[in-house]
């Protein structure tokens, strides 16, 4: 949005297929730029646990402001979907709408719809709208505050009322639910670790967050009950059962096995899943599915979104978790040993040193 | 010739990192000059500085979430790939590069 591209003839079409190239990077944008406040919010919330323990005013600081990044996630992911969309013009659009958005009844759905059309709306004015170079420094101030203008009352008077409805009929179907449903439910979520993290995962981490938005904590139970079992489960089996992973292999897995528990990801796994990509898949899908059905069965809940070593702090049920990440390992550990012993590898070679990525 | 690397990932944990990795891998045996930015949080790379853009032939963003300030970038020849397709596929990503910058 440069002060020439105003002046050039306008090619509609290129400018329209380059803004609908690639829609999904804009939502992918916006959970990375997210992310980093739960995490934020999460490990500080870790801290104040302490207080239970003494009561000194410095945890109790903590306890005020650790969180703050919980309450802006959902307007920061707005905002970069709109930032992503339409640059620098389109950020505090998408705050403002998400912001709006998320304080009015229709949460992460709403910030999400919003994010993609006031930055789509934005972008619009910016390039199709013909200025001369005495209004173009005005209409460069006032798109962006008409396109949220505009958006918001969208959600005013259309999004925002039946967004929340088909909230609160999630939320009391979920409240509902019983064991067999929620191992159903939970095996079903196992699935997710088909792509390892990829975009699979985080379409299902949407779905995720939008029900914490909401105040359903049971898909972050299950979240964090598969989430590090395909790095646990594939490490495991290379440390079990050596013969059958190269020696770049087995050294990556003793090095990662320790941050498997750590850090929570799920691409811890992929170096390992590179190489041998469909069986390690149906191990992994195998152990993220007896997880997920564990968890969900005897309904595991997280309260506080963060993955890794601080969840154990924020699970409702701390033996529920522990067996339900055991079991999914130790089924993704057996499944992988199997399948490598009954359809071995073509070209294999033990020694290979080279055949792993370092991540770490 | 003179390449430069940009890649961005979703949670800057694993994807940009090895993708960096293997392509300025697969360059660097094919004799070209590589220099990386890795768009994490994490990352200790740091940004590309003006000098190398100038001297760069050709620039590869490998992406799966929005590349930050593009505009640097206006008027390289730009080569974008998925960041999954360009892990899958490094040669054919680097046959792609090469010939961009024969254009």
């Amino acid at each position: 949005m440069t002060s020439e591209t105003h002046n050039e003839a306008i090619d509609y079409r290129a400018e329209l297929e380059d803004l609908f190239a690639s829609p999904f990077v804009h939502l992918k944008t916006g959970i990375s730029y997210m992310l980093p406040f739960i995490m934020i919010s999460g490990i500080l919330v870790m801290f104040t646990q302490f207080s239970q323990i003494s009561d000194a005013s410095m945890w109790k600081a903590v306890g005020e402001f650790a969180f703050i990044g919980l309450s802006f996630f959902v307007p920061f992911f707005g905002a970069f979907i709109s930032y992503s969309i339409a640059g620098k013009a389109g950020l505090a659009p998408g705050f403002v709408v998400a912001y709006y958005a998320n304080s009015n009844g229709s949460g992460y759905l709403g910030a999400l719809v919003g994010g993609y059309l006031v930055g789509y709306l934005t972008v619009i004015f910016l390039r199709f709208v013909r200025t001369n170079k005495y209004t173009e420094g005005i209409w460069g101030v006032f798109a962006p505050a008409l396109s949220t203008g505009i958006i918001c009352l969208l959600l005013h008077y259309v999004i925002n009322g039946p967004v929340a409805s088909f909230s609160e009929m999630i939320t009391a179907w979920v409240d509902g639910i019983d064991h067999s449903q929620g191992a159903l439910l939970g095996g079903i979520y196992g699935l997710s670790n088909v792509d390892f993290g990829g975009p699979i995962s985080k379409a299902f981490g949407v779905v995720t967050m939008a029900a914490y938005a909401s105040g359903i904590y049971i898909f972050h139970g299950l979240a964090i009950a598969i989430i590090a079992v395909p790095p646990i489960g594939l490490c495991l089996a290379a440390l079990l059962s050596p013969t059958l992973f190269t020696k770049g292999e087995r050294n990556y897995s003793r090095k990662t096995m320790p941050l498997c528990f750590i850090s929570g990801f799920t691409e811890l796994a992929l170096p390992l899943v590179f190489n041998d990509i469909i069986r390690c898949t149906i191990a992994s899908v195998a152990g993220s599915v007896v997880a997920g059905a564990v968890a969900g069965g005897f309904g595991l809940e997280l309260s506080v979104p963060i993955m890794g070593l601080p969840s154990w702090f924020f699970v409702n049920n701390v033996p529920v978790y522990a067996l339900s990440i055991a079991s999914g390992s130790i089924v993704t550990c057996v499944v992988m040993i199997l399948l490598r012993k009954l359809f071995p590898r073509k070209d294999f070679d033990p020694d290979d040193e080279e055949s792993a990525f370092d991540l770490i | 010739m003179n390449i430069i690397i940009v890649t961005a990932c979703l949670a800057g944990v694993a994807h940009s990192k090895m993708c960096a990795a293997a392509l300025t891998k697969e360059a660097e045996r094919r004799g070209h000059t590589v220099w990386n930015e890795i768009q994490s949080d994490s990352s200790r790379t740091g940004k590309v500085t003006p000098e190398q853009i100038e001297q760069a032939d050709v620039v590869l963003f490998a992406y799966a979430v929005a590349i930050m300030e593009k505009e640097r970038f206006r008027g390289k020849k730009v080569l974008k790939v998925p960041i999954e397709k360009a892990l899958r596929n490094v040669k054919g990503t680097m046959d792609k590069l090469e010939a961009l910058a024969a254009e």
